[in-house]
């Protein structure tokens, strides 16, 4: 299992993209939070607005954009260049002709995708949390530690999502059907909470921004419980879904 | 015995595939899988390495089960791994990754196997001969290089079951001699080899035992020596097998 994950990880590192897009990444998030610094700061000196930018938010400011737009689009694209994209050049009989189980397989590809996800979350918290402390929002070891969490929160619905995305790859063949679907997929799921508000709490990317019920004052035992249980059981939902698509297909 | 297929079928949607096919392969085996295109070969050769779920009968290597008697399913977690342990595998086209090199690749299917090193990475590039292009990507291999390649994956492991479809597929006569050299030195170190092929000449030169299958079925299973006592040779063999075949089918 290990081996098959550390190969899953080559196979991501290997594509240029995934360097790529954690350089963008770092930087979008540094301009995201600096911008909002900058203008907050401009505002207060030039027009005595008050302080309009919380200063201790500078580590998490662009988690939002990462939640919710920018991670998405990064695991649409690994699953679809490790499932999908392997499906279609039948280099996944690479792996399935080897002494490995299609379960361990699977779970290797999704390990990867996450460990590649948690390590670009913590390369953008150490440039968020660096450029706090210099701008002077970091005047505090909980300041950090909040902000660290926010971060290990986020990777939760994350890892739901790649599930879900994993699990699409099973049914659409082509890599570039499946990218657009859950690019849909993802959109219908956003905005229907808004049209049908009774679905809110049962569609898992109501919650892709959790961490936030853990910022401030701590919601009801009741409403973390229900929100993390709606993400553990939808995750088990497409993760064993999934599995079993994976089983029963031929290649 | 290295593999045993009973009853092994393979219906696709179409209704071709395989139809209750029945094989044994001792160490030293080679058994050649003779047929025209469509026949069935590519589908037992996959149903056997588990690529393929089997409508019918079962699979074991070394004794591990791959499925199970009635097509019910896959066998479970470490058996299904044993089973897979032993085998090495070139099925249609080498499943190369372009932006990888032939030693890259080479080294992600190592992983598979605690005893594989960097060592026999080196002796199967020398055995395909491949080293002097270990270190270029394979998406600019010729066929016959990603041949090459494919076939050096398959012996990564020192396998004692060779699973080989219509190796000699792109390679040129220099090619086409060196993997039966490479298939019979394998069945003398004990390994037992399953390979298909469309051209008689090929199987008749290094096979010891022959199936001959079409239409989805194994019309005869046959001894190397016993084909040639009988026929001049595979080939009118082969056509003497399919005459029979479909004037059995009309009489029906």
């Amino acid at each position: 299992m290990k081996a098959a994950i550390r190969n899953e990880l080559k196979k991501l590192i290997l594509h240029k993209k995934y360097t790529v897009l954690l350089i963008i990444g770092v930087l979008l998030g540094l301009a995201w939070s600096l911008t909002g610094y900058l203008l907050s700061a401009a505002l207060n000196a030039f027009m005595g607005l008050g302080v309009l930018w919380d200063f201790n938010s500078v580590p998490t400011s662009s988690l939002p954009m990462f939640a919710h737009f920018y991670l998405p689009m990064m695991i649409f694209m690994a699953v679809t260049d490790l499932f999908a994209g392997e499906y279609g050049d039948q280099t996944i009989r690479a792996a399935l002709v080897r002494p490995i189980t299609r379960l361990k397989l699977y779970t290797a590809k999704l390990s990867a995708i996450m460990i590649y996800i948690t390590g670009f979350l913590g390369v953008v918290f150490t440039a968020n949390l660096i450029a706090g402390v210099f701008v002077g929002g970091v005047d505090s070891p909980w300041v950090a530690l909040r902000s660290l969490a926010s971060f290990a929160l986020t990777l939760v619905p994350l890892a739901v999502l790649a599930c879900f995305a994993a699990l699409g790859a099973q049914i659409i063949k082509s890599g570039s059907l499946l990218m657009f679907s859950m690019i849909l997929s993802l959109l219908l799921m956003s905005v229907l909470p808004l049209l049908l508000p009774f679905t809110r709490n049962m569609l898992f990317t109501s919650f892709l921004g959790w961490y936030r019920m853990f910022a401030g004052a701590l919601p009801m035992a009741g409403v973390l419980v229900n929100t993390a249980l709606t993400l553990l059981a939808s995750g088990a939902v497409f993760y064993l879904a999934g599995t079993i698509t994976f089983d029963r297909k031929d290649f | 015995m290295v593999l045993q297929t009973i009853g092994l079928t393979k219906l696709y949607k179409n209704n071709r595939g395989a139809r209750d096919v029945s094989l044994a392969l001792m160490p030293g085996d080679i058994l050649g899988l003779l047929g025209p295109n469509g026949s069935g070969k590519t589908t037992v050769m996959k149903s056997c390495v588990g690529l393929l779920r089997p409508t019918g009968g079962g699979v074991a290597i070394e004794g591990h089960t791959v499925w199970s008697g009635g097509g019910s399913g896959r066998s479970a977690g470490k058996e299904y791994e044993d089973a897979l342990r032993g085998v090495g595998a070139l099925i249609e086209a080498p499943s190369l990754f372009d932006r990888m090199t032939a030693r890259q690749n080479l080294r992600l299917a190592a992983a598979y196997y605690p005893d594989v090193t960097e060592e026999r990475i080196g002796e199967v590039l020398d055995i395909v001969e491949m080293t002097p292009y270990a270190d270029e990507k394979a998406g600019g291999y010729s066929l016959g290089m990603r041949q090459r390649l494919g076939l050096a994956l398959a012996l990564l492991n020192r396998p004692r079951l060779l699973v080989l479809d219509e190796p000699a597929n792109g390679l040129d006569i220099e090619g086409m001699v060196a993997i039966r050299d490479i298939v019979k030195a394998a069945a003398a170190g004990g390994a037992a080899v399953l390979i298909s092929s469309h051209l008689a000449h090929e199987i008749e030169l290094c096979a010891t035992h022959v199936g001959i299958m079409y239409d989805g079925a194994v019309l005869s299973l046959s001894s190397m020596e016993d084909i040639l006592a009988a026929s001049p040779s595979l080939e009118e063999f082969f056509l003497a097998e399919l005459a029979r075949y479909r004037k059995g089918g009309a009489a029906a």
